[in-house]
């Protein structure tokens, strides 16, 4: 599943492991959702939209191609 | 309890991490350590007892407590953690599956066709000499440590690979 959260990230001058420490995860978690190798529980990717006060699917795009 | 928390995650998971890591290096210094004493050809009467000693001592506590600790304890692992943890028995359970009767497979294939034996006349006997480098002389508890280390130090290698996949 693509997502914007390095884009998102990098507009707020974050790290990965400042990320990480907000979220309650690991830094090989966020790199591993941001690499796109890993898609985030329903309760992460929920943690992740109240993170950046946006709604879901303006994080995460599930559309093919 | 109180967990833990750092501007970098909770720190029980970045523990985990770094485990591994350590987990694989003294993994792959004692296997470096047998490969070098095996070529030398040393006898052990010649390696001074710190030398002969060191390995065991740094390996032991990781492969019978630390990677047992690890696999067990799914409280130090997140999400992502998890899922590596998850895909890394899969593939522990696929050689399971594969690699007795491969080695069976390999063992009568050398027995019958490389060294053509007499099958007429083995009464029974079957090729199990031909595993005496690995199994001759072993006490029992023994071969149980060597199995369990093999599984312990399969996690970890398996684990390590996935998580470096993923990373490029």
């Amino acid at each position: 599943m693509k997502n914007r959260l390095r884009v998102l990230r990098a507009e707020r001058e974050w790290s990965q492991a400042e990320l990480a420490g907000r979220l309650d995860v690991s830094r090989q978690a966020v790199n591993a959702i941001e690499t796109g190798k890993h898609d985030p529980s329903l309760p992460l990717a929920f943690r992740i939209a109240r993170l950046f006060e946006m709604p879901i699917e303006e994080i995460f795009d599930d559309t093919e191609g | 309890m109180t967990e833990v928390k750092t501007s970098r995650g909770p720190l029980r998971y970045r523990i985990y991490y770094r485990l591994m890591d350590l987990a694989l290096a003294i993994n792959l210094l004692g296997i470096c350590a047998v490969v070098v004493g095996t070529a030398s050809g040393l006898e052990v009467e010649d390696i001074p007892p710190v030398i002969y000693y060191l390995p065991p001592i740094l390996i032991w506590p990781i492969t019978y407590v630390v990677v047992p600790l690890l696999i067990v304890l799914s409280s130090m692992r997140d999400e992502y953690a998890e899922l590596l943890w998850k895909r890394t028995i899969a593939q522990l359970m696929i050689i399971t599956a594969v690699l007795p009767p491969l080695i069976y497979a390999v063992i009568w294939f050398i027995s019958i066709v490389i060294i053509q034996g007499d099958v007429a006349n083995w009464n029974g006997y079957r090729p199990d000499w031909l595993l005496d480098p690995l199994l001759a002389e072993k006490w029992r508890l023994g071969v149980i440590l060597e199995f369990w280390q093999a599984f312990t130090l399969g996690f970890v290698i398996l684990f390590q690979w996935n998580r470096w996949r993923d990373s490029r």
